[in-house]
């Protein structure tokens, strides 16, 4: 089957998916964009995860076919000009990563967090009731670092709300 | 290829209920399915190498929320993020489950996939099942209702016939229900070990309508523990008939549980204790 979808902005079509390829299958092997990661395949450790159409969701468990129409956005997409954008460039300040691995996930789990407190903070502060730690908790949750360094990550997710006004 | 589901070829995406439940009905090896998620984990664990073909719900508008005096009512392809963040003012053990599951499973995830799949591990199947919901079911030529315990009748076992889909559930808005959801797990988004679903009322100081859904890593789909509820109901709420009433959880027979890499049986059990121990003390304020 043939699927039309934007990836990164990009209009892009991709031929011969069938219904049982991911859509982690399709950025990886048919469009060559390796920073989704596969790590547990359906246990939810989230190096994986891509944004679709302004929501964090994990490649590995989202039928390709299923993305067909939608608005892919993957960390290749984050840079402009050869410039990393925000979340990128706090993960290098505060050295939010070790081996790398599931650092993808991470920050589109925090670009997807980023857009949400852009697009409705009324709605976030509902939801968790005002507390911002709840809100970085639930946003990373489904994230495994083997390497251990969360409180760094936390750190960037929790400037980056603060700059949004959620404090 | 990752996935043992070789004979995978066809998506179908129908425009109407009619339409997909024609399509299962005329394929045996067709399965229906909404967000999707849930079917890798099967695949992988090879419980779907018959399948040859996905029919799509998405495409079909089945995604209300409506709220009445009487009840609330959700269609099945209402995402678990849709939910949380509706305007409906969700009962406690609804919000509380829901926010035990990652972000990334509730923009996609359903309730009507995830009740089908009528897994113990699913928190929400164990805050429905609480909640007493009714599952609203359409064939070619027919539409039906059932009590959700009916529905389970086994792990990947629901209450279907074939050609017929889950269109969306229901379950009465209680005034001054009282309602918790708890959980253990090895991560902190993990499949559950046990968790712990409550929904109660109490009047004058006595406990009454009580329900304790328990799921987990069960040998079942989730299951209501009938021998606590009726240790609670008509009963004084104090710490000593909430301490015995979560004891008999412990007792053989009360949960299927078996002994896994993660977990033994007897731990599990006594999980289910505490918990439902916890979650009581917790809702009704002791």
């Amino acid at each position: 089957m043939r699927i039309s979808l934007r990836v990164n902005g990009e209009e892009t079509v991709v031929d011969d998916v069938k219904a049982r390829n991911t859509l982690l299958d399709v950025l990886r092997d048919k469009l060559n964009l390796k920073g989704a990661k596969k790590g547990c395949e359906g246990e939810g450790c989230g190096a994986c995860t891509v944004i679709v159409d302004s929501r964090p969701v994990y490649s590995c468990m989202y039928p390709a076919i299923a993305a067909s129409g939608r608005d892919v956005l993957t960390v290749e997409g984050l840079e402009m000009g050869g410039e990393l954008d925000r979340v990128q460039k706090e993960f290098v300040n505060r050295w939010a990563f070790q081996c790398g691995y599931c650092t993808p996930g991470f920050i589109m789990a925090l670009e997807a967090l980023v857009r949400e407190a852009d697009s409705n903070p009324s709605k976030l502060r509902e939801v968790y009731g005002g507390k911002v730690r709840g809100i970085v908790e639930d946003a990373l949750i489904g994230h495994i670092c083997r390497c251990t360094g969360y409180e760094p990550i936390v750190e960037t997710a929790l400037l980056l709300l603060s700059e949004k006004g959620l404090d | 290829m990752p996935f043992n589901i070789q004979s995978l070829e066809d998506y179908y995406s129908p425009r109407t209920v009619k339409e997909a439940c024609s399509l299962l009905l005329s394929n045996q090896d067709f399965i229906p399915i909404a967000g999707g998620s849930a079917i890798y984990i099967f695949s992988a664990k090879g419980l779907l190498q018959d399948v040859r073909g996905f029919v799509s719900l998405n495409s079909i508008p089945l995604n209300g929320i409506h709220g009445s005096d009487a009840y609330v009512e959700l269609g099945a392809t209402v995402t678990h993020q849709e939910l949380l963040e509706s305007r409906l003012q969700l009962p406690g053990v609804l919000r509380e489950a829901l926010l035990t599951i990652p972000k990334e499973v509730r923009s996609v995830g359903t309730v009507g996939g995830q009740l089908c799949t009528c897994f113990p591990n699913f928190d929400l199947n164990v805050a429905l099942l609480a909640l007493d919901a009714e599952v609203m079911v359409t064939g070619s030529d027919h539409v039906r209702s059932e009590g959700i315990e009916k529905f389970f009748k086994g792990v990947l076992e629901p209450d279907l016939r074939r050609g017929e889909i889950v269109t969306g559930i229901r379950f009465p808005k209680k005034r001054d229900l009282l309602s918790g959801y708890s959980k253990a797990a090895l991560t902190a988004h993990g499949f559950s070990l046990i968790s712990v679903g409550v929904a109660l009322k109490v009047s004058g100081g006595f406990f009454e309508d009580v329900r304790v859904a328990v799921g987990g890593t069960l040998n079942t789909s989730p299951v209501r523990l009938k021998g606590v509820e009726g240790a609670l109901r008509g009963r004084a709420v104090t710490h000593q008939t909430i301490s015995e009433a979560a004891e008999l959880a412990l007792r053989d027979g009360a949960l299927n549980v078996s002994t896994d890499f993660k977990t033994s049986s007897e731990y599990k059990r006594h999980l289910a204790s505490v918990l439902i121990r916890r979650t009581i003390l917790r809702v009704v304020g002791l």
